[in-house]
């Protein structure tokens, strides 16, 4: 397929483009969340606590007048950069493993076999508690346990394909000009499992969001007064009588965000990697 | 019969091995952590030779995998130690709460198979139809949303809005509906979408076109021949749902009050209660293990094709 008749099916593909229209929006409100939004996240004014929304407030304000619609536009930031750091850890993790044990399979591949099965034998939220535990609760804790609990996939994935692609004449040949393992598997064996990887992290992003939301909303990730989603929800649920809109915005801008990942993800692999759907 | 067999009982022991390897990666976390249980539990003036005592009896003294030996024949035989907060036995304070956990997953389970069967195969039947695009696109819709907040949603309509009813704690059958409601949506757009995808596979095999050619009406070709097929992968999905479904419980439960393991697995954690934590895991991941054991019984006894191929093959 050349260049420009890919381009022509992203165009094409509606599930992808307007997934990849909420994305850009997210990135802008992330990149401009000090322009956009019309306080700062953490200005507090007791006057105004409670505040149903209207004109000044759109969303409403919190339990100390924080304003919720900067505070929402300040949380994609977080929801972001977790995402992107989560999903990065996950991936060279699992491609490196998979790769290996499909490259050189016998007992290194048993190994990362073994090891993938463990990570599948209890809930990657369970684990994922367990670890926190351990680790104490904060933002960057939260980031390793979802990361050590998700990177398996990847792994399962690559491994087959690593295997597929190392009995092809093309790798025999490096091998006999005498390219070095590494070489073969970064040059040779990796850029064709690109378009894989590319897939299943976009894929793995929204998952890494919610994860992250849910452990915020258990008080173990962000604290006070940072504007992660997970935690406002967490602060809203206490004033949900008086102040429903605290627990319903950021809410909304969690399923925003995932959404428009999942829309994305869904259209990049029924372009790029339409075997991927299992 | 004798394959079966032999099956199980190799299934098996895999399950013992990866139990023994979850705990033993679990004690292994445990023990990365700074200080140890007696100095959790005493205060600083306590001499050192009574700390060094205490240890001894406590096996604190002896190597990691001897520990390990130690924890693990203790709770061969029931003891899961005692709750550093309250004092009380680990078990008994999940065997307490056990109950009501397994009571909701069971019941979001069962609501969730009784609705997506029918409505996956409504949707693969007319493949393409507005019915099936709207399925399809509600199940993408409840995967983008975090259960928690589904649950919230649910208590401000049902609970704060409408007031019909109760959004925490536990006062009989009419404080179950929210909770089973948030647990069970997002799972069942799972089901659906597997129900779905499992009878468009087969509508397309042979069996089935030469059930239509044999002049068989359409209902009992889809029932017979069709479902028949389509649920063996649905109903082993069950089992390795099972487990999951308990994961996002304890989530689920924190934001109800309900009285299950989940807020003691969250107040354990936010209160550092260890011995509670290692427990409650330990009891998820046998839970775990034995769903997934389950699940690959069940696939090989329905469905003799998994029996040859998992043949002599484990893990």
């Amino acid at each position: 397929m050349n260049k420009s008749n890919l381009f022509k099916e992203f165009i094409r593909n509606k599930t992808f483009m307007l997934g990849f229209v909420i994305f850009l929006s997210i990135i802008l409100l992330a990149a401009f969340a000090d322009n956009i939004a019309p306080f700062s996240y953490d200005e507090m004014n007791v006057q105004n606590k409670l505040l149903s929304p209207n004109e000044k407030y759109r969303f409403g304000t919190d339990q100390y007048g924080r304003d919720i619609l900067s505070r929402v536009i300040h949380g994609s930031r977080i929801a972001l950069k977790v995402g992107l750091i989560v999903v990065a850890i996950e991936t060279v993790i699992g491609v490196s493993l998979g790769l290996v044990a499909g490259y050189y399979g016998g007992k290194l591949e048993r190994m990362v076999l073994f090891f993938t099965d463990l990570t599948w034998s209890l809930p990657p939220i369970i684990m994922a508690l367990a670890i926190v535990t351990m680790l104490g609760p904060s933002l960057n804790n939260v980031i390793i346990a979802i990361a050590v609990v998700s990177w398996a996939q990847f792994t399962r994935v690559v491994r087959v394909k690593t295997q597929a692609i190392k009995s092809l004449p093309y790798i025999e040949a490096a091998r006999a000009f005498g390219e070095n393992d590494l070489n073969i598997m970064a040059r040779y064996i990796l850029p064709n499992v690109l378009s894989s990887i590319i897939v299943l992290s976009t894929l793995a992003l929204p998952t890494a969001i919610l994860s992250t939301t849910s452990l915020g909303f258990l008080g173990l990730g962000s604290q006070p007064p940072d504007p992660d989603w997970g935690l406002i929800l967490k602060e809203g649920i206490a004033f949900i009588n008086q102040a429903p809109w605290i627990s319903i915005f950021p809410g909304l801008a969690i399923v925003y965000t995932v959404l428009g990942f999942n829309l994305l993800g869904e259209g990049l692999r029924d372009i790029m990697d339409p075997r991927l759907k299992a | 019969m004798n394959d079966m067999i032999e099956y199980i009982v190799k299934r098996l022991f895999a399950g013992i091995f990866v139990i023994l390897a979850v705990t033993a990666l679990l004690f292994g976390i445990m023990q990365l952590m700074p200080g140890d249980a007696i100095q959790l539990v005493s205060s600083p003036r306590v001499p050192a030779e009574r700390i060094a005592e205490l240890r001894a009896i406590w096996g604190l003294d002896k190597p990691v995998y001897i520990q390990y030996f130690y924890w693990i024949s203790r709770i061969m035989q029931g003891d899961f130690g005692t709750s550093i907060v309250s004092g009380q036995k680990v078990l008994t304070l999940v065997m307490e709460r056990l109950p009501y956990t397994l009571m909701l997953t069971g019941g979001a389970l069962l609501v969730q198979y009784i609705v997506a069967i029918p409505l996956g195969l409504i949707a693969a039947n007319r493949k393409n139809s507005f019915l099936d695009h709207s399925i399809v696109a509600f199940t993408i819709g409840f995967w983008s949303i975090p259960p928690f907040w589904l649950g919230i949603l649910l208590m401000i309509i049902f609970g704060v809005w409408l007031k019909v009813l109760p959004i925490s704690g536990y006062s009989g059958f009419k404080s179950v509906i929210l909770p089973l409601m948030t647990i069970s949506l997002p799972g069942l757009a799972g089901v659906l979408r597997l129900t779905r995808s499992d009878v468009l596979e087969v509508l397309r095999e042979k069996h089935v076109e030469t059930a239509y050619a044999k002049g068989m009406n359409k209902s009992s070709v889809l029932v017979r021949h069709v479902l028949r097929n389509a649920l063996i992968p649905v109903s082993v999905m069950f089992f390795l749902n099972l487990p999951w479904t308990i994961g996002g419980s304890v989530v689920i439960e924190t934001v109800f009050a309900w009285p299950g393991i989940g807020p003691l697995l969250w107040k354990s954690i936010t209160s550092q209660d260890f011995p509670v934590v290692q427990g409650i895991v330990f009891i998820i991941a046998i839970l775990t293990v034995v769903s997934n054991i389950l699940g690959d019984i069940v696939a090989a006894f329905l469905d003799p094709r998994v029996r040859q191929e998992l043949k002599g093959e484990v893990i």
